[in-house]
Protein backbone atom coordinates (compact mmCIF):
# COMPACT_ATOMS: atom_id res chain seq x y z
CA UNK A 1 0.00 0.00 0.00
CA UNK A 2 2.75 2.43 1.00
CA UNK A 3 6.47 2.06 0.33
CA UNK A 4 8.89 4.71 1.54
CA UNK A 5 12.54 4.36 0.64
CA UNK A 6 15.53 6.39 1.81
CA UNK A 7 13.49 9.49 2.44
CA UNK A 8 15.41 12.66 3.29
CA UNK A 9 13.93 16.02 4.15
CA UNK A 10 15.48 19.23 5.41
CA UNK A 11 14.14 22.61 6.47
CA UNK A 12 16.95 24.99 5.62
CA UNK A 13 19.96 23.76 7.56
CA UNK A 14 17.94 21.40 9.71
CA UNK A 15 17.75 17.76 8.64
CA UNK A 16 14.26 16.70 9.75
CA UNK A 17 14.09 13.23 8.18
CA UNK A 18 17.13 11.06 7.57
CA UNK A 19 17.05 8.01 5.39
CA UNK A 20 13.60 6.78 6.40
CA UNK A 21 12.28 3.57 4.87
CA UNK A 22 9.04 1.82 5.67
CA UNK A 23 6.40 -0.45 4.20
CA UNK A 24 2.75 -0.45 5.06
CA UNK A 25 0.52 -3.31 4.02
CA UNK A 26 -3.09 -2.89 2.95
CA UNK A 27 -5.50 -3.13 5.86
CA UNK A 28 -3.00 -2.82 8.70
CA UNK A 29 -2.70 -0.23 11.43
CA UNK A 30 0.85 1.04 11.28
CA UNK A 31 2.34 3.17 14.06
CA UNK A 32 4.87 5.98 13.87
CA UNK A 33 5.96 6.94 17.34
CA UNK A 34 8.52 9.40 18.70
CA UNK A 35 9.00 12.39 20.93
CA UNK A 36 7.99 15.92 20.06
CA UNK A 37 9.99 17.31 17.16
CA UNK A 38 11.09 13.87 15.96
CA UNK A 39 9.66 14.54 12.52
CA UNK A 40 6.52 12.42 12.73
CA UNK A 41 4.14 14.99 11.27
CA UNK A 42 6.62 15.84 8.55
CA UNK A 43 6.89 12.16 7.57
CA UNK A 44 3.12 11.78 7.54
CA UNK A 45 2.69 14.91 5.42
CA UNK A 46 5.16 13.54 2.88
CA UNK A 47 2.81 10.59 2.36
CA UNK A 48 0.00 12.73 0.96
CA UNK A 49 2.24 15.32 -0.63
CA UNK A 50 1.42 18.17 1.75
CA UNK A 51 5.18 18.35 2.20
CA UNK A 52 7.88 18.03 -0.45
CA UNK A 53 10.94 15.91 0.22
CA UNK A 54 14.53 16.24 -0.92
CA UNK A 55 15.41 12.70 -1.92
CA UNK A 56 14.15 9.15 -1.72
CA UNK A 57 10.85 7.77 -2.94
CA UNK A 58 7.36 7.70 -1.48
CA UNK A 59 5.09 5.31 -3.33
CA UNK A 60 1.45 5.34 -2.25
CA UNK A 61 -1.00 3.05 -4.01
CA UNK A 62 1.50 2.58 -6.83
CA UNK A 63 2.08 6.29 -7.41
CA UNK A 64 5.27 8.16 -6.63
CA UNK A 65 3.99 11.12 -4.61
CA UNK A 66 6.91 13.46 -5.24
CA UNK A 67 6.66 13.27 -9.02
CA UNK A 68 2.88 13.62 -9.36
CA UNK A 69 1.43 16.59 -11.22
CA UNK A 70 -0.93 18.80 -9.20
CA UNK A 71 -4.15 17.24 -10.61
CA UNK A 72 -2.96 13.70 -9.99
CA UNK A 73 -1.87 14.64 -6.49
CA UNK A 74 -5.32 16.00 -5.64
CA UNK A 75 -6.88 12.78 -6.91
CA UNK A 76 -4.49 10.75 -4.79
CA UNK A 77 -5.42 12.80 -1.72
CA UNK A 78 -9.03 12.04 -2.42
CA UNK A 79 -8.17 8.42 -1.66
CA UNK A 80 -6.46 9.31 1.63
CA UNK A 81 -8.32 10.71 4.62
CA UNK A 82 -6.58 12.63 7.38
CA UNK A 83 -7.36 13.53 11.00
CA UNK A 84 -5.53 15.95 13.24
CA UNK A 85 -4.59 16.63 16.84
CA UNK A 86 -6.40 19.97 16.78
CA UNK A 87 -9.34 18.56 14.78
CA UNK A 88 -9.13 21.44 12.26
CA UNK A 89 -12.86 21.81 11.79
CA UNK A 90 -14.35 24.91 10.23
CA UNK A 91 -15.83 26.98 13.02
CA UNK A 92 -18.50 28.58 10.87
CA UNK A 93 -19.82 25.33 9.49
CA UNK A 94 -21.95 23.02 11.58
CA UNK A 95 -21.19 19.33 12.01
CA UNK A 96 -23.13 18.31 8.92
CA UNK A 97 -21.46 20.93 6.74
CA UNK A 98 -18.00 20.04 8.03
CA UNK A 99 -18.47 16.40 7.15
CA UNK A 100 -19.91 17.44 3.79
CA UNK A 101 -16.85 19.52 2.92
CA UNK A 102 -14.77 16.86 1.11
CA UNK A 103 -17.90 15.79 -0.79
CA UNK A 104 -18.47 19.38 -1.94
CA UNK A 105 -14.86 19.61 -3.02
CA UNK A 106 -15.40 16.61 -5.27
CA UNK A 107 -18.74 17.86 -6.60
CA UNK A 108 -21.05 15.27 -5.08
CA UNK A 109 -24.73 16.00 -5.84
CA UNK A 110 -26.76 17.47 -2.93
CA UNK A 111 -28.91 14.39 -2.35
CA UNK A 112 -25.84 12.17 -2.35
CA UNK A 113 -24.20 14.42 0.25
CA UNK A 114 -27.24 14.27 2.51
CA UNK A 115 -27.33 10.47 2.57
CA UNK A 116 -23.60 10.03 2.86
CA UNK A 117 -23.23 12.51 5.74
CA UNK A 118 -26.15 10.94 7.60
CA UNK A 119 -24.53 7.50 7.27
CA UNK A 120 -21.16 8.85 8.44
CA UNK A 121 -22.63 10.59 11.46
CA UNK A 122 -24.35 7.36 12.38
CA UNK A 123 -21.04 5.51 12.04
CA UNK A 124 -19.31 7.85 14.52
CA UNK A 125 -22.35 8.12 16.80
CA UNK A 126 -23.19 11.79 16.27
CA UNK A 127 -26.56 11.61 14.50
CA UNK A 128 -28.08 14.06 16.96
CA UNK A 129 -25.34 16.68 16.60
CA UNK A 130 -25.68 17.42 12.87
CA UNK A 131 -26.75 21.01 13.43
CA UNK A 132 -24.22 21.92 16.14
CA UNK A 133 -21.26 24.21 15.64
CA UNK A 134 -17.87 22.64 16.53
CA UNK A 135 -17.50 25.19 19.35
CA UNK A 136 -20.36 23.45 21.17
CA UNK A 137 -18.77 20.00 21.04
CA UNK A 138 -16.37 18.23 23.39
CA UNK A 139 -12.91 17.24 22.18
CA UNK A 140 -13.93 13.65 21.63
CA UNK A 141 -16.99 14.69 19.65
CA UNK A 142 -14.89 17.03 17.53
CA UNK A 143 -12.53 14.20 16.71
CA UNK A 144 -15.50 12.04 15.74
CA UNK A 145 -16.55 14.75 13.33
CA UNK A 146 -12.97 14.80 12.06
CA UNK A 147 -13.12 11.05 11.50
CA UNK A 148 -16.48 11.24 9.74
CA UNK A 149 -15.10 13.97 7.47
CA UNK A 150 -11.97 11.96 6.76
CA UNK A 151 -14.08 8.95 5.75
CA UNK A 152 -16.48 10.95 3.58
CA UNK A 153 -14.77 10.09 0.30
CA UNK A 154 -14.34 6.39 1.11
CA UNK A 155 -10.57 6.61 1.38
CA UNK A 156 -8.35 3.55 1.29
CA UNK A 157 -5.83 5.06 3.71
CA UNK A 158 -6.42 7.09 6.86
CA UNK A 159 -3.59 9.27 8.17
CA UNK A 160 -3.88 10.15 11.86
CA UNK A 161 -1.63 12.89 13.23
CA UNK A 162 -1.73 12.76 17.03
CA UNK A 163 -5.46 12.10 16.78
CA UNK A 164 -5.84 11.45 20.51
CA UNK A 165 -3.16 13.67 22.01
CA UNK A 166 -5.59 16.42 22.97
CA UNK A 167 -8.06 14.04 24.61
CA UNK A 168 -8.41 12.62 28.11
CA UNK A 169 -7.60 8.92 28.66
CA UNK A 170 -11.15 7.67 28.51
CA UNK A 171 -12.03 9.62 25.37
CA UNK A 172 -8.75 8.48 23.86
CA UNK A 173 -9.84 4.89 24.32
CA UNK A 174 -13.22 5.48 22.74
CA UNK A 175 -11.62 7.15 19.70
CA UNK A 176 -9.07 4.34 19.40
CA UNK A 177 -11.86 1.76 19.57
CA UNK A 178 -13.69 3.63 16.83
CA UNK A 179 -10.57 3.66 14.63
CA UNK A 180 -10.04 -0.04 15.20
CA UNK A 181 -13.66 -0.73 14.39
CA UNK A 182 -13.39 1.25 11.16
CA UNK A 183 -10.16 -0.52 10.29
CA UNK A 184 -11.85 -3.89 10.63
CA UNK A 185 -15.17 -2.98 9.04
CA UNK A 186 -13.97 -0.96 6.08
CA UNK A 187 -10.61 -2.69 5.66
CA UNK A 188 -9.04 0.74 5.88
CA UNK A 189 -5.27 1.07 6.12
CA UNK A 190 -4.42 3.36 9.05
CA UNK A 191 -1.18 5.20 9.73
CA UNK A 192 -1.13 6.34 13.32
CA UNK A 193 1.32 9.03 14.35
CA UNK A 194 1.62 9.64 18.07
CA UNK A 195 3.99 10.35 20.92
CA UNK A 196 1.88 8.16 23.22
CA UNK A 197 3.57 4.78 23.50
CA UNK A 198 0.39 3.21 24.93
CA UNK A 199 -1.47 4.12 21.76
CA UNK A 200 0.82 2.23 19.39
CA UNK A 201 1.01 -0.70 21.78
CA UNK A 202 -2.73 -0.91 21.82
CA UNK A 203 -3.38 -0.30 18.17
CA UNK A 204 -0.49 -1.20 15.91
CA UNK A 205 0.83 -4.55 14.89
CA UNK A 206 3.90 -2.89 13.43
CA UNK A 207 5.58 0.35 14.45
CA UNK A 208 8.35 2.70 13.37
CA UNK A 209 10.19 4.50 16.14
CA UNK A 210 11.38 7.91 15.06
CA UNK A 211 13.97 9.85 17.00
CA UNK A 212 15.35 13.16 15.84
CA UNK A 213 14.62 12.37 12.20
CA UNK A 214 16.10 8.88 12.32
CA UNK A 215 14.25 5.57 12.18
CA UNK A 216 15.54 3.98 15.38
CA UNK A 217 13.64 0.76 15.12
CA UNK A 218 10.91 -0.79 13.09
CA UNK A 219 9.02 -4.04 13.29
CA UNK A 220 6.43 -5.87 15.33
CA UNK A 221 5.23 -3.55 18.08
CA UNK A 222 5.27 -6.15 20.81
CA UNK A 223 8.83 -7.18 19.94
CA UNK A 224 10.00 -3.57 19.87
CA UNK A 225 8.61 -2.80 23.27
CA UNK A 226 9.25 -6.08 25.05
CA UNK A 227 12.78 -6.52 23.82
CA UNK A 228 13.94 -3.20 22.47
CA UNK A 229 17.26 -3.12 20.63
CA UNK A 230 20.06 -1.51 22.64
CA UNK A 231 19.93 2.26 22.72
CA UNK A 232 16.18 2.33 22.31
CA UNK A 233 15.28 1.59 25.88
CA UNK A 234 15.56 5.12 27.16
CA UNK A 235 13.35 6.21 24.30
CA UNK A 236 10.66 3.67 25.03
CA UNK A 237 10.49 3.28 28.78
CA UNK A 238 10.20 6.83 29.92
CA UNK A 239 7.41 5.98 32.31
CA UNK A 240 9.46 4.66 35.22
CA UNK A 241 11.12 6.64 37.92
CA UNK A 242 13.92 4.32 38.95
CA UNK A 243 15.51 3.83 42.31
CA UNK A 244 19.08 4.96 41.98
CA UNK A 245 20.60 2.37 44.30
CA UNK A 246 20.76 -1.26 43.31
CA UNK A 247 19.69 -2.64 39.97
CA UNK A 248 16.23 -2.28 38.48
CA UNK A 249 14.88 -5.18 36.48
CA UNK A 250 11.74 -5.04 34.43
CA UNK A 251 9.83 -8.31 34.20
CA UNK A 252 7.10 -8.97 31.69
CA UNK A 253 4.58 -11.78 31.79
CA UNK A 254 1.33 -12.78 30.21
CA UNK A 255 -1.62 -11.92 32.40
CA UNK A 256 -2.44 -15.55 33.10
CA UNK A 257 0.74 -16.09 35.08
CA UNK A 258 0.18 -15.40 38.75
CA UNK A 259 2.70 -12.69 39.48
CA UNK A 260 2.73 -13.10 43.21
CA UNK A 261 3.51 -16.77 42.78
CA UNK A 262 6.68 -16.14 40.83
CA UNK A 263 7.86 -13.24 42.92
CA UNK A 264 7.38 -14.88 46.26
CA UNK A 265 8.83 -18.21 45.13
CA UNK A 266 11.85 -16.34 43.75
CA UNK A 267 12.38 -14.64 47.07
CA UNK A 268 12.08 -17.92 48.88
CA UNK A 269 14.23 -20.08 46.68
CA UNK A 270 17.00 -17.48 46.27
CA UNK A 271 16.80 -16.35 49.85
CA UNK A 272 17.35 -12.68 49.09
CA UNK A 273 15.56 -9.38 49.54
CA UNK A 274 14.31 -7.17 46.77
CA UNK A 275 11.81 -4.40 46.54
CA UNK A 276 9.02 -3.82 44.10
CA UNK A 277 9.38 -0.48 42.34
CA UNK A 278 6.29 -0.46 40.21
CA UNK A 279 3.99 -2.48 38.07
CA UNK A 280 1.56 -2.07 35.25
CA UNK A 281 -0.69 -3.81 32.82
CA UNK A 282 -0.17 -2.94 29.18
CA UNK A 283 -2.34 -3.80 26.30
CA UNK A 284 -0.80 -5.01 23.06
CA UNK A 285 -3.63 -5.14 20.54
CA UNK A 286 -5.55 -8.23 21.68
CA UNK A 287 -3.19 -9.25 24.51
CA UNK A 288 -2.74 -7.82 27.95
CA UNK A 289 0.72 -8.13 29.44
CA UNK A 290 1.78 -7.49 33.01
CA UNK A 291 4.99 -5.72 33.98
CA UNK A 292 6.79 -5.48 37.26
CA UNK A 293 9.93 -3.53 38.06
CA UNK A 294 11.95 -4.93 40.93
CA UNK A 295 15.08 -3.60 42.57
CA UNK A 296 17.87 -5.92 43.73
CA UNK A 297 21.32 -5.36 45.21
CA UNK A 298 24.09 -5.49 42.60
CA UNK A 299 25.70 -8.51 44.27
CA UNK A 300 22.44 -10.44 43.86
CA UNK A 301 21.98 -9.58 40.20
CA UNK A 302 23.57 -12.66 38.64
CA UNK A 303 21.69 -15.03 40.90
CA UNK A 304 18.42 -13.32 40.10
CA UNK A 305 19.03 -13.32 36.37
CA UNK A 306 19.90 -17.01 36.43
CA UNK A 307 16.61 -17.66 38.10
CA UNK A 308 14.70 -15.58 35.55
CA UNK A 309 16.47 -17.25 32.63
CA UNK A 310 15.41 -20.62 33.92
CA UNK A 311 11.77 -19.48 34.18
CA UNK A 312 11.71 -18.17 30.57
CA UNK A 313 10.27 -14.83 31.55
CA UNK A 314 10.75 -11.65 29.54
CA UNK A 315 13.04 -9.35 31.47
CA UNK A 316 15.43 -6.49 31.04
CA UNK A 317 17.84 -4.58 33.23
CA UNK A 318 16.87 -0.93 33.22
CA UNK A 319 19.66 0.89 34.96
CA UNK A 320 21.18 4.04 33.62
CA UNK A 321 24.88 3.92 32.86
CA UNK A 322 25.04 0.15 33.13
CA UNK A 323 25.43 -1.87 29.98
CA UNK A 324 21.92 -2.72 28.95
CA UNK A 325 21.01 -6.34 28.98
CA UNK A 326 17.87 -8.10 28.12
CA UNK A 327 16.27 -11.34 27.46
CA UNK A 328 13.08 -12.04 25.61
CA UNK B 1 -49.95 93.55 16.54
CA UNK B 2 -48.52 90.08 15.93
CA UNK B 3 -46.42 88.56 18.62
CA UNK B 4 -42.68 88.34 17.89
CA UNK B 5 -41.87 84.73 16.98
CA UNK B 6 -40.16 82.76 19.75
CA UNK B 7 -36.55 81.75 19.24
CA UNK B 8 -37.67 78.13 19.05
CA UNK B 9 -40.05 78.88 16.22
CA UNK B 10 -37.29 80.77 14.44
CA UNK B 11 -34.91 77.86 14.83
CA UNK B 12 -37.53 75.46 13.49
CA UNK B 13 -38.15 77.67 10.51
CA UNK B 14 -34.44 77.89 9.75
CA UNK B 15 -34.03 74.11 10.05
CA UNK B 16 -36.96 73.56 7.71
CA UNK B 17 -35.34 75.85 5.18
CA UNK B 18 -32.03 73.99 5.43
CA UNK B 19 -33.50 70.49 5.37
CA UNK B 20 -33.60 69.94 1.60
CA UNK B 21 -29.99 70.88 1.26
CA UNK B 22 -28.90 68.81 4.27
CA UNK B 23 -30.83 65.87 2.92
CA UNK B 24 -29.34 66.15 -0.54
CA UNK B 25 -25.83 66.45 0.83
CA UNK B 26 -26.40 63.45 3.08
CA UNK B 27 -27.55 61.37 0.15
CA UNK B 28 -24.51 62.53 -1.83
CA UNK B 29 -22.26 61.43 1.00
CA UNK B 30 -23.94 58.05 1.29
CA UNK B 31 -23.69 57.61 -2.44
CA UNK B 32 -19.95 58.34 -2.42
CA UNK B 33 -19.28 56.13 0.58
CA UNK B 34 -21.37 53.27 -0.73
CA UNK B 35 -19.88 53.08 -4.18
CA UNK B 36 -16.30 53.75 -3.16
CA UNK B 37 -16.63 51.07 -0.46
CA UNK B 38 -18.12 48.68 -2.98
CA UNK B 39 -15.51 49.16 -5.69
CA UNK B 40 -12.58 49.24 -3.29
CA UNK B 41 -13.83 46.04 -1.66
CA UNK B 42 -13.94 44.31 -5.03
CA UNK B 43 -10.48 45.45 -6.07
CA UNK B 44 -9.06 45.09 -2.56
CA UNK B 45 -10.39 41.54 -2.37
CA UNK B 46 -8.60 40.63 -5.59
CA UNK B 47 -5.45 42.25 -4.24
CA UNK B 48 -5.69 40.41 -0.92
CA UNK B 49 -6.24 37.09 -2.71
CA UNK B 50 -3.10 37.71 -4.78
CA UNK B 51 -1.19 38.48 -1.60
CA UNK B 52 -2.24 35.35 0.30
CA UNK B 53 -1.55 33.23 -2.76
CA UNK B 54 1.94 34.60 -3.31
CA UNK B 55 2.81 35.43 0.30
CA UNK B 56 5.58 33.71 2.30
CA UNK B 57 3.21 31.22 3.95
CA UNK B 58 0.83 31.32 0.98
CA UNK B 59 -0.85 28.63 -1.06
CA UNK B 60 1.52 29.21 -3.95
CA UNK B 61 4.46 31.28 -2.69
CA UNK B 62 6.02 33.66 -5.22
CA UNK B 63 8.36 35.89 -3.21
CA UNK B 64 9.08 38.23 -6.13
CA UNK B 65 5.44 39.00 -6.91
CA UNK B 66 4.59 39.35 -3.23
CA UNK B 67 7.43 41.84 -2.72
CA UNK B 68 6.07 44.03 -5.52
CA UNK B 69 2.49 43.91 -4.19
CA UNK B 70 3.67 44.55 -0.65
CA UNK B 71 5.67 47.64 -1.61
CA UNK B 72 2.86 48.92 -3.84
CA UNK B 73 0.34 48.61 -0.99
CA UNK B 74 2.63 50.42 1.41
CA UNK B 75 3.23 53.17 -1.13
CA UNK B 76 -0.48 53.55 -1.81
CA UNK B 77 -1.26 53.76 1.88
CA UNK B 78 1.41 56.32 2.63
CA UNK B 79 0.19 58.71 -0.09
CA UNK B 80 -1.67 61.66 1.53
CA UNK B 81 -5.27 61.57 0.32
CA UNK B 82 -5.49 65.23 -0.52
CA UNK B 83 -2.50 64.91 -2.86
CA UNK B 84 -3.85 61.75 -4.42
CA UNK B 85 -7.10 63.55 -5.02
CA UNK B 86 -5.33 66.12 -7.16
CA UNK B 87 -2.79 63.76 -8.70
CA UNK B 88 -5.37 61.48 -10.25
CA UNK B 89 -7.56 64.20 -11.72
CA UNK B 90 -6.79 63.01 -15.26
CA UNK B 91 -7.93 59.50 -14.37
CA UNK B 92 -11.06 60.85 -12.74
CA UNK B 93 -11.89 62.87 -15.85
CA UNK B 94 -11.24 59.86 -18.04
CA UNK B 95 -13.66 57.68 -16.08
CA UNK B 96 -16.46 60.10 -15.14
CA UNK B 97 -16.03 62.88 -17.69
CA UNK B 98 -15.87 65.51 -14.93
CA UNK B 99 -13.82 66.34 -11.86
CA UNK B 100 -16.45 67.89 -9.61
CA UNK B 101 -19.47 66.43 -7.90
CA UNK B 102 -19.96 63.30 -5.90
CA UNK B 103 -19.71 60.88 -8.84
CA UNK B 104 -16.26 62.23 -9.61
CA UNK B 105 -15.22 61.83 -5.96
CA UNK B 106 -15.82 58.11 -6.10
CA UNK B 107 -12.73 57.62 -8.24
CA UNK B 108 -10.09 59.04 -5.86
CA UNK B 109 -11.90 57.58 -2.86
CA UNK B 110 -11.81 54.14 -4.41
CA UNK B 111 -8.20 54.41 -5.51
CA UNK B 112 -7.12 55.55 -2.06
CA UNK B 113 -9.04 52.75 -0.34
CA UNK B 114 -7.86 49.80 -2.46
CA UNK B 115 -4.45 49.30 -0.78
CA UNK B 116 -6.10 49.88 2.59
CA UNK B 117 -8.72 47.19 1.93
CA UNK B 118 -6.06 44.89 0.49
CA UNK B 119 -4.10 45.05 3.72
CA UNK B 120 -7.14 44.66 5.98
CA UNK B 121 -8.42 41.63 4.08
CA UNK B 122 -4.97 40.08 3.85
CA UNK B 123 -4.77 40.27 7.66
CA UNK B 124 -8.26 38.72 7.94
CA UNK B 125 -7.31 35.89 5.60
CA UNK B 126 -4.09 35.20 7.46
CA UNK B 127 -6.08 34.91 10.69
CA UNK B 128 -7.84 31.79 9.41
CA UNK B 129 -6.44 28.77 11.25
CA UNK B 130 -3.67 27.15 9.21
CA UNK B 131 -4.76 23.72 10.39
CA UNK B 132 -8.13 24.20 8.72
CA UNK B 133 -6.42 25.06 5.43
CA UNK B 134 -4.21 22.02 5.85
CA UNK B 135 -7.28 19.83 6.33
CA UNK B 136 -8.86 21.24 3.17
CA UNK B 137 -5.68 20.55 1.23
CA UNK B 138 -5.56 17.02 2.64
CA UNK B 139 -8.99 16.30 1.14
CA UNK B 140 -7.84 17.39 -2.29
CA UNK B 141 -9.28 20.91 -2.41
CA UNK B 142 -7.59 23.14 -4.99
CA UNK B 143 -6.53 26.72 -4.32
CA UNK B 144 -9.74 28.27 -5.65
CA UNK B 145 -11.82 26.01 -3.41
CA UNK B 146 -9.63 26.78 -0.43
CA UNK B 147 -10.08 30.52 -0.98
CA UNK B 148 -13.82 30.53 -1.69
CA UNK B 149 -15.00 27.62 0.43
CA UNK B 150 -12.66 27.90 3.40
CA UNK B 151 -10.76 31.16 3.79
CA UNK B 152 -13.50 33.58 2.72
CA UNK B 153 -16.36 32.01 4.72
CA UNK B 154 -14.20 31.52 7.81
CA UNK B 155 -12.92 35.11 7.67
CA UNK B 156 -16.32 36.62 6.89
CA UNK B 157 -17.26 37.90 10.38
CA UNK B 158 -13.89 39.63 10.75
CA UNK B 159 -14.26 41.05 7.25
CA UNK B 160 -17.64 42.54 8.16
CA UNK B 161 -16.02 44.43 11.03
CA UNK B 162 -13.41 45.74 8.65
CA UNK B 163 -16.13 46.88 6.26
CA UNK B 164 -17.23 49.20 9.06
CA UNK B 165 -13.66 50.47 9.43
CA UNK B 166 -13.51 51.01 5.68
CA UNK B 167 -16.88 52.78 5.35
CA UNK B 168 -16.14 55.06 8.29
CA UNK B 169 -12.71 55.93 6.95
CA UNK B 170 -14.25 56.69 3.57
CA UNK B 171 -16.87 58.84 5.27
CA UNK B 172 -14.06 60.97 6.65
CA UNK B 173 -12.26 61.05 3.31
CA UNK B 174 -15.47 61.96 1.50
CA UNK B 175 -15.73 65.09 3.64
CA UNK B 176 -12.21 65.91 2.50
CA UNK B 177 -13.13 65.26 -1.11
CA UNK B 178 -16.01 67.66 -0.52
CA UNK B 179 -13.49 70.38 0.24
CA UNK B 180 -12.33 70.35 -3.37
CA UNK B 181 -15.82 70.41 -4.84
CA UNK B 182 -16.82 66.81 -4.34
CA UNK B 183 -20.26 67.48 -2.94
CA UNK B 184 -21.73 65.88 0.14
CA UNK B 185 -21.81 66.95 3.76
CA UNK B 186 -18.16 68.02 3.83
CA UNK B 187 -18.76 70.32 0.89
CA UNK B 188 -21.86 71.77 2.58
CA UNK B 189 -20.09 72.33 5.88
CA UNK B 190 -17.27 74.20 4.22
CA UNK B 191 -19.42 76.20 1.82
CA UNK B 192 -21.76 77.55 4.53
CA UNK B 193 -19.95 77.10 7.79
CA UNK B 194 -16.51 78.20 6.75
CA UNK B 195 -17.03 80.51 3.78
CA UNK B 196 -20.27 82.16 4.89
CA UNK B 197 -19.94 81.93 8.65
CA UNK B 198 -23.21 80.00 9.05
CA UNK B 199 -21.91 77.93 11.92
CA UNK B 200 -25.22 76.14 12.48
CA UNK B 201 -25.01 74.47 9.07
CA UNK B 202 -21.58 73.16 9.92
CA UNK B 203 -22.89 71.79 13.21
CA UNK B 204 -25.79 70.03 11.51
CA UNK B 205 -23.46 68.50 8.94
CA UNK B 206 -21.12 67.24 11.65
CA UNK B 207 -24.06 65.84 13.65
CA UNK B 208 -25.25 63.92 10.62
CA UNK B 209 -21.74 62.53 10.06
CA UNK B 210 -21.58 61.40 13.68
CA UNK B 211 -24.94 59.72 13.31
CA UNK B 212 -23.84 57.96 10.14
CA UNK B 213 -20.73 56.61 11.84
CA UNK B 214 -22.87 55.24 14.66
CA UNK B 215 -25.28 53.60 12.26
CA UNK B 216 -22.59 52.03 10.08
CA UNK B 217 -20.82 50.61 13.12
CA UNK B 218 -24.05 49.26 14.64
CA UNK B 219 -25.17 47.61 11.43
CA UNK B 220 -21.80 45.94 10.97
CA UNK B 221 -21.72 44.82 14.60
CA UNK B 222 -25.15 43.33 14.14
CA UNK B 223 -24.05 41.31 11.12
CA UNK B 224 -20.83 40.33 12.84
CA UNK B 225 -22.77 38.79 15.72
CA UNK B 226 -25.16 37.15 13.36
CA UNK B 227 -22.45 35.62 11.20
CA UNK B 228 -20.13 34.43 13.91
N1 LIG C 1 7.61 24.57 8.21
C1 LIG C 1 8.71 24.31 8.92
N2 LIG C 1 9.81 25.07 8.79
C2 LIG C 1 10.92 24.81 9.50
N3 LIG C 1 11.05 23.80 10.38
C3 LIG C 1 10.00 23.00 10.58
C4 LIG C 1 8.77 23.21 9.86
N4 LIG C 1 7.89 22.26 10.25
C5 LIG C 1 8.54 21.52 11.16
N5 LIG C 1 9.81 21.95 11.37
C6 LIG C 1 10.81 21.35 12.26
O1 LIG C 1 10.95 20.01 11.90
C7 LIG C 1 11.09 19.19 13.04
C8 LIG C 1 10.07 18.07 12.99
O2 LIG C 1 8.77 18.62 13.07
P1 LIG C 1 7.48 17.72 13.12
O3 LIG C 1 6.32 18.63 13.19
O4 LIG C 1 7.52 16.74 12.01
O5 LIG C 1 7.68 16.98 14.50
P2 LIG C 1 6.69 16.02 15.25
O6 LIG C 1 7.43 14.76 15.47
O7 LIG C 1 5.40 15.93 14.52
O8 LIG C 1 6.50 16.76 16.62
P3 LIG C 1 5.18 16.94 17.51
O9 LIG C 1 5.02 15.70 18.30
O10 LIG C 1 5.53 18.11 18.39
O11 LIG C 1 4.04 17.20 16.60
C9 LIG C 1 10.92 20.10 14.23
O12 LIG C 1 12.18 20.36 14.77
C10 LIG C 1 10.34 21.36 13.68
O13 LIG C 1 10.84 22.47 14.38
MG1 LIG D 1 3.43 16.64 14.95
Amino acid sequence: MIQVENLHKRYGERQVLRDISLQVEAGEIFGIVGHSGAGKSTLLRCLNGLEKYDSGTVVVMDQEVGSLAEKKLLTLRRRMGMIFQTFNLMERRNVFENVAFPLEVWHTPKAGIRDRVAALLRLVGLEDKAGERPANLSGGQKQRVGIARALALNPEILLCDEATSALDPRTTLSILDLLRDINARLNLTIILVTHQMEVVKRMCRRTLILDNGLARGTGETAELFLAPPPGLRRLIHDEYAHISQGVNIRLGFPKEIAREGIISSMARSLDLDFSIVGGSLERYQEDVLGFLVINVLPEHLEKTLDYLRARKLRWQVLDDGQPEDCHA
Amino acid sequence: MPEAPSSFALWLERLAALTPELLESSLDTLYMVFFSSFFSLLAGFALAVCMILTGPAGLNPRPGIYRVLDVAVNLGRSFPFIILLIAIIPLTRLITGTTIGSAASIVPLTVAAIPFVGRLLEANFLEVDRGVLEAARAFGANNAQIIFKVILPEALPAIVLNVAVLAITLLGYSAMAGAVGGGGLGDLAIKYGYNRFQVDVMIYAVCILVLMVQIIQSVCNFFYKKLR
